[in-house]
């Protein structure tokens, strides 16, 4: 069995379907090319004893019905995800989307606009504050000072401690409004207050000018 | 119903597998009918007898083709790549478990082994050749095994064999040969023609 890989295919036909002495003229030729007679009949007991050894052994056995039924619920499922799959992942053009977006917050903008005024819930709440202002007018206080003249018990000085000073006013706009708290000291109770230091009876500038002095 | 449309029966089995990419139940119903019988004969084969094994991987199989159609290698025809594809899960399965050695290590029980001694005078008995067959069968290598399911249980020609196995046709042959004469030599006492 030499060179078995030229062998051409029919011989292995003729093996399996025919004995050597069914063999046509050709045929027979083609076969003792290769393998004599003896060879020939001796493999071709073997293939048809293998083969008749090989359907035997499965000819019993038959396929089972619920493994149809398991597949065609598989191929059931598959359909409903290859459905639902092929929604998920459907790839949008991104021109498409940016028009789906813009298009979106457009409808937004329009429906703003329209229902501002007839939609109670927009409608605009102004609170008015009234801010009173307070003026204060400055107001000049005058104060009319008028001295009294009393007579004293005591001999009359020379120099009055009082200067008499009539019918004139003065006004001091920095004046405190607590104005119940002047008061006007006399020279004398001046005198008194002062411990020390020249008596403005003795002032020189208090007798030229008639100036009174007030605490 | 489109009225152009073809008949699923004269559909292409890559015609189909399209048609059960967009998981159409006609299709699938009509390619599992074409190959389901076959499919659970070559891998009860491979898988050493074990028929809720092979029922189960069966099923597995298909499994495979509704949840993944995509896997579907569209450059093979789609014959050549479920025998592939089954094979390998059933060489994958074997390995995974302890059946090859238990397998090989089978002996006759003392009953059988009169019955063979008996039978050496009196010619074959045919099931005594199944059992020494499928006990020499079970000791080849996995290329081996596949060769032979595949040229004398599913009968495929040489081409489709060498496109299933990704070898050449020439080594299709060359390996047939040797497997025969193997076989013719070591299964001689049995022959049924003497």
């Amino acid at each position: 069995m030499e060179n078995i890989n030229q062998y051409p295919d029919a011989i292995l036909n003729l093996l399996k379907n025919k004995d050597f002495a069914s063999l046509t003229k050709n045929e027979k030729t083609e076969v003792e090319a290769f393998l004599d007679e003896e060879l020939y009949a001796k493999l071709r007991e073997t293939y048809s004893q293998i083969q008749s050894s090989e359907r035997d052994f499965v000819n019993q056995i038959k396929v089972r019905s619920q493994t149809q039924n398991a597949l065609l619920q598989a191929l059931e499922g598959r359909k409903k995800a290859t459905v639902w799959d092929g929604i998920v992942q459907y790839k949008v053009p991104f021109w498409q989307a940016a028009a789906a977006v813009l298009l979106v917050f457009s409808s937004f903008l329009l429906m703003g606009k329209n229902n501002k005024a007839d939609s109670p819930a927009m409608a605009t709440i102004t609170d008015t504050i009234k801010v009173v202002k307070q003026e204060v007018e400055k107001v000049l206080v005058y104060d009319t000072v008028r001295f009294i003249e009393k007579p004293s018990k005591t001999k009359a000085k020379k120099s009055p401690a009082i200067i008499l000073v009539k019918n004139k006013q003065r006004y001091h706009s920095n004046l405190p409004n607590n104005s119940d708290n002047l008061s006007v000291l006399s020279l004398k109770n001046r005198k008194q207050i002062q411990r020390s230091g020249y008596s403005l009876s003795d002032d020189s500038l208090v007798n030229k000018f008639n100036f009174v002095t007030i605490n | 119903m489109f009225p152009f449309r073809k008949k699923l029966e004269n559909r292409t089995d890559e015609e189909l597998m399209q048609l059960i990419c967009d998981a159409d139940e006609q299709a699938f119903t009509t390619l599992y009918m074409r190959y389901s019988q076959k499919m659970l004969r070559f891998i009860y084969r491979l898988l050493r007898s074990d028929e809720e094994k092979a029922q189960d991987m069966l099923q597995d199989l298909f499994m495979k083709i509704v949840e993944h159609p995509e896997r579907y290698d569209q450059s093979l025809k789609f014959s050549p790549w479920i025998y592939k594809v089954a094979g390998n899960m059933c060489f994958n399965e074997i390995r995974n478990t302890k059946n090859r050695l238990r397998l090989v290590e089978t002996e006759f029980t003392a009953d059988e082994l009169i019955q063979k001694h008996e039978n050496i005078f009196t010619g074959i008995d045919a099931k005594n050749f199944s059992i020494e067959y499928n006990r020499h069968f079970n000791k080849l290598e996995e290329e081996q095994q596949l060769l032979l399911t595949l040229r004398f249980q599913q009968e495929l020609q040489i081409k489709e064999i060498a496109e299933i196995m990704n070898i050449a046709e020439g080594t299709v042959k060359s390996r047939i040969f040797y497997l025969l004469k193997k076989f013719s030599v070591l299964l001689h006492e049995f022959n049924p023609a003497k």
